[in-house]
């Protein structure tokens, strides 16, 4: 490979690898993106030592008009508040810059630190694990740029110049650059083990590195695209095909590590208004909250009056759930119903936690970024961008019995949106629910009696819509068919009008058991809806909708899936929101296996207690081990040649065979012109001296180490073939 | 009283002289094994280091952490990729076979690899003279494992003179160019630089008038029988008289009248009024010119097959010196002449067959028994 080759390959795949976390980011417009991805790498055709254009000095004049031209743009923008965004932008032009009008090392040099304030700006605009994939790559790629960087510089420095008597005369620095002997795959090869030690480095480096954030100027918090499947708002026939989103949105971690007995249904937002197939709130008197030592309770637990017993005795019993949740287009927490309390990062060095919670009207608590502005207040300001909290909840629900027991409530004035019904609602649908629920009294039977009526229904996500009807009674007239929110709309409403209070919820139902990192896996297709019914004094979770078709599980895709999704869930946790409680965290485990260690029978013990992972260790180090052993031997041929002596001899016996075949070897004919010349003779051993040759040249003077077997056979079929004649009488 | 001061200024001097070597010895002792130094792009690194930590300390944002984390790595990867590259590599000096001053040389360096598989890239190779580096380095790209290459720099002694190489000093950018690692190796080579040679020109030697007989142009052999001299490098063995060397123990040769004949003194005046310890530059710089006369004129004798004698002041009378190959003797002499006061004499010359020259430096003291040839 050519050093200049070489070079620039290296140099364009780390200024990609910088420019891909900018790209990932959903900051940059998607022609912004594919506009500097293709004029960028339309560069790489266009060296300037070829194109006279890209040489004149006008190109670069040119070039640094717009430059001046852009920058002022980017001033502009600034001033008017998207500085990031125009920044970045700025950024990228300045690449594309540097990449038409890269004439010396200077020049890639700047491109290299462009290549570097991008990916300092995705450090700031990008947190996926795309990030993580794109440094792994500039690690690798700067390792062997600027290793090779170096190399050009120091040779156009020192090669410029030739010793002579008459002072210093230039010699050709292009010969050199296009070497071919100075770097190839084995470099490669080395550098990148290099670079493997630069990554564990910088990942130890990461991890050691004691986590003070003051935040003066700005506040940690994740970035990235919102996902916008979820909804804080109903509208019957807006409802997008969320269910085939594979997008993970939230993972959720449990003490015990193994799946919940039943699938969860985890509250998002809750509505009273139903109008027209929309949902919505109308509610805004703030539900209690209430704080205690690190936890806030909501419902029923922030009315009651607390002690560190009853605490105790109430997260005791109830189901703990440590979750992940991504950034979302609301601020709303999710948690398993129903939510008891929940405990939210605590500020490491001390103060007020970053986040707060508020209520809006219904008990579900929304996450609230303290932001310090300049003249030292606090603004609480919607926190979407991604969150970790834990939640305590209670899955036990009212007793079977007492639900069944309870009667029908007095209507107050707080229960009153929670029973009405647009009054222009069609008739025959209150009509519907009167019939189903004629025979039953009591709440819970009637919802009973309704759910079971609606599981008669179709559940599908292939909606067809008759838009002469309210969309309610489409779905309980006409189509017969639709979606969860549908099922759940009209559960609410028909027990609405059979003086129920209901309201509608919105949230996720189910997961999918990650069994590698044991965490609940929650996405976007798992978006549902159903309904909470008010009865003896609590807010009960019923869900109306049939189950859907069953989704197929397992499978190579699936485990593959759950395997990134795993890394995913590990990034956001040791390398997102690695804080100074994870280090401590750290610190404590690596000093509970010092002290398993430092014991006697430690060693014993771990063989003992995992015996098939020492073994299987043991096993698998001695066979990559034997592998090595045996790819050396491979490459170790088992003859191997001092000087080419072997090969020199069967050379000569050949030779000496064809001048007794009568081609006599003229003083100064090499061997491969001998070949030639045998072979324009048709002579039958031309074939076989010719591989001869080859072998002879490759071990005489390439020191390339060639089976003797090979060349005592090829100079035997030299020797024993036909003479010409012979061999034409044969032939003939 | 004047000896007590002398006294004590010698006390003071051997004090000093020994403080020196101690701090010489104490500084070798404690030399650190490698010494690093910022490049300016190494200044840069460092700063948007610092920078990336501040920021990843204010923001608390992970990533500007892990790229905090990444860029001290390969502060510590350069370090060692240097370091592989300065290890176990074996420096040579072949300084070439004669040196003047003035005249540009070629030093050739050999450096050869020991280590077993790993290659040495991008090392820079600077000559030590005394303790400094000179300006020349040697600049080895790829050094394979095993391998040994050489190169050479061009470099120009500006006086004649003993001059010591105390070792070498290897040092690295790669592979980064954030900093320049180094090592010093010692290896000790003196070089005796000879006084510069000028071209005379033969329309405007003086040798065939002072001498009193043109140059022929052949060798002397066939002349009448002279008397005997002990053996040279370089005379003919046919010369050599054998019986007289059997008797004398030692090779004696015999001289013919015409070599007799052919013989060139030349005085050289190297006295400065003060000595060594002369403040005056210019007769200094003087003297040095001289000195390049009288060589270059023993040189251009020699060649032309006279026997010369450079004559200086404070020596014994040296003996003749004739062929080629004893120029490298008498240029020996010349480079490592002292410098001597006034008061120091010529040794007395008993033969005086022929006018000899004398060499003084611009403005020094003349004689009237040889001819004067001002430098």
């Amino acid at each position: 490979m050519r050093f200049s080759a070489i070079h620039k390959a290296t140099s364009y795949l780390m200024v990609l690898a910088a420019f891909a976390t900018l790209a990932l980011s959903h900051e940059l417009s998607p022609p912004v993106v594919i506009g500097t991805f293709v004029i960028a790498l339309g560069s790489y055709f266009f060296e300037p030592a070829r194109h006279a254009v890209l040489r004149a000095r006008g190109w670069s004049t040119t070039w640094n008009a717009l430059t001046l031209a852009v920058f002022a743009w980017t001033l502009l923008e600034a001033i008017r508040g998207e500085l990031l965004s125009s920044g970045v932008r700025f950024l990228c032009f300045l690449l594309v810059n540097k990449l038409w009008n890269r004439k010396s090392s200077r020049d890639y040099l700047q491109a290299y630190v462009v290549s570097f304030l991008m990916l300092v700006a995705g450090a700031a605009l990008n947190n996926d694990l795309a990030y993580a994939g794109c440094f792994l790559a500039y690690v690798v790629f700067a390792t062997w740029t600027l290793t090779l960087f170096h190399l050009r510089r120091e040779m156009e420095e020192n090669y410029l110049i030739k010793h002579s008597d008459d002072g210093a005369e230039r010699v050709e620095v292009e010969r050199i650059l296009n070497s071919r002997r100075i770097v190839g795959w084995s470099f490669l090869g080395a550098t990148s083990l290099v670079s493997i030690g630069v990554f564990i480095c910088a990942a130890l480096t990461f991890f050691l590195i004691p986590r003070f954030g003051f935040g003066f100027f700005a506040t940690h918090s994740r970035r990235g695209g919102l996902t916008v499947g979820f909804s804080d708002r109903v509208d019957l026939d807006a409802y997008g095909r969320v269910k085939d989103n594979p997008q993970v949105i939230m993972r959720i971690e449990f003490p015990t590590g193994t799946p919940p007995e039943q699938p969860l249904h985890l509250r998002g937002v809750a509505f009273d208004r139903y109008e027209h197939g929309r949902w919505s709130r109308t509610i805004s008197d703030n539900a209690q909250l209430r704080s205690w030592s690190g936890y806030t309770f909501v419902g029923h637990a922030a009315i009651e009056r607390l002690s560190g017993a009853r605490v105790r005795a109430l997260l005791d019993h109830a189901v703990e759930q440590r979750i992940y949740l991504d950034p979302l287009d609301t601020s709303v927490l999710f948690g398993a119903a129903t939510a008891i309390a929940y405990q939210m990062p605590q500020n490491a060095v001390g103060g007020p936690a970053p986040v707060a919670l508020v209520t809006h009207g219904s008990d579900e608590p929304y996450a609230m970024e303290r932001r310090y502005s300049r003249n030292f207040t606090t603004d609480l300001v919607e926190r979407k961008n991604g969150l970790r909290y834990t939640v305590f909840s209670d899955l036990s629900g009212p007793d079977p019995r007492t639900l069944a027991a309870a009667e029908d409530v007095d209507i107050d004035e707080e229960l009153a949106p929670y029973i009405a019904v647009p009054h222009d609602l069609p008739p025959r649908i209150a009509e519907l629910a009167r019939s189903i629920t004629a025979k039953k009294s009591g709440p819970w039977q009637k919802a009973e009696a309704i759910r079971d009526y609606l599981q008669r229904y179709k559940y599908t996500l292939d909606l067809k819509r008759d838009e002469r009807y309210e969309p309610l009674e489409d779905f309980l007239f006409v189509q017969r068919a639709g979606h969860c929110e549908y099922f759940a709309s009209a559960m609410a409403v028909m027990l609405r009008t059979v003086g129920v209070p209901t309201r509608s919820v919105n949230g996720f139902y189910g997961g999918e058991w990650n069994s590698f990192g044991h965490y609940l896996a929650v996405r976007q297709g798992d978006a549902h809806s159903w309904v909470e019914i008010y009865i003896g004094g609590h807010w009960v979770t019923v869900d109306p909708t049939p189950p859907g078709a069953a989704v197929p599980v397992g499978g190579a895709w699936t485990t593959l899936r759950q395997m990134l999704d795993n890394i995913e869930l590990a990034w956001f946790k040791y390398v997102i929101e690695y804080d100074l409680g994870k280090q401590v965290e750290i610190a404590r485990s690596v000093g509970r296996w010092a002290q398993f260690a430092s014991k006697r029978d430690a060693l014993d013990r771990l063989v003992r207690r995992h015996a098939v992972q020492v073994g299987g260790g043991v096993a698998l180090i001695f066979g990559a081990w034997m592998l090595l052993a045996a790819w050396r031997r491979r490459r170790v041929p088992q003859v191997r040649l001092r000087r080419g002596a072997e090969a020199l001899s069967a050379f000569h016996r050949a030779v000496r065979a064809l001048e007794r075949r009568g081609f006599t070897r003229t003083p100064g004919e090499t061997g491969r012109e001998l070949a030639t010349r045998v072979r324009a003779a048709s002579d039958p051993g031309a074939d076989s001296f010719g591989q001869l040759v080859d072998l002879y040249y490759a071990a005489r003077f390439g020191a390339i180490p060639v089976a003797a077997g090979d060349l005592e056979r090829l100079a035997q079929e030299v020797i024993r073939a036909p003479k010409l004649e012979q061999h034409r009488a044969r032939a003939a | 009283m004047p000896r007590r001061r002398s006294n004590w200024d010698r006390a003071a001097g051997r004090l000093n002289v020994g403080l020196t070597r101690f701090g010489r010895r104490f500084r070798r002792a404690w030399r650190p094994p490698r010494r690093l130094s910022f490049t300016r792009e190494g200044k840069y690194f460092v700063g948007i280091t610092i920078g990336v930590g501040f920021a990843a300390i204010n923001t608390g944002n992970n990533l500007l952490y892990l790229l905090l984390g990444m860029m001290l790595s390969l502060i510590i990867a350069s370090g060692i990729m240097s370091e592989l590259s300065l290890r176990d590599l074996t420096v040579t000096r072949q300084p070439p076979g004669r040196i003047h001053a003035r005249r540009p040389f070629l030093m050739g360096i050999g450096l050869s690899n020991g280590k077993k598989r790993l290659p040495s890239f991008s090392v820079e190779v600077e000559d030590l003279v005394g303790e400094r580096p000179l300006d020349k380095k040697c600049y080895f790209l790829k050094l394979p494992a095993g391998r040994l290459q050489h190169t050479s720099y061009r470099h120009t002694f500006p006086r004649r003179g003993r001059y010591t190489y105390s070792g070498f000093r290897l040092s690295t950018k790669f592979p980064f160019a954030l900093f320049r690692k180094s090592r010093l190796v010692e290896l000790t080579t003196e070089v005796i630089v000879f006084p510069q040679l000028a071209q005379l020109g033969h329309a405007a030697a003086p040798r065939a008038r002072v001498v009193g007989i043109e140059a022929q142009g052949r060798k002397g052999r066939q002349g009448d029988f002279h008397g005997l001299r002990e053996f040279r490098d370089g005379d003919d063995p046919r010369d050599i008289h054998w019986r007289s060397t059997a008797k004398a123990g030692r090779t004696l040769v015999r001289e013919h009248e015409e070599e007799a004949a052919r013989r060139v003194t030349v005085y050289l005046d190297n006295a400065l009024p003060d000595g060594a310890a002369c403040p005056d530059e210019l007769a200094k710089e003087g003297l040095e010119r001289a000195i390049s006369l009288a060589a270059s004129l023993a040189a251009d004798y020699l060649e032309r097959g006279y026997a010369v004698r450079v004559i200086t002041r404070g020596d014994a009378i040296p003996s003749w010196l004739q062929g080629a190959p004893q120029l490298v003797r008498l240029l020996r002499t010349l480079a490592l002449l002292p410098t001597v006061a006034p008061d120091v004499p010529f040794p007395a010359v008993a033969d005086g067959s022929a006018e000899p020259i004398l060499v003084v430096r611009k403005g020094g003291p003349r004689a009237a028994f040889a001819r004067v040839l001002e430098a």
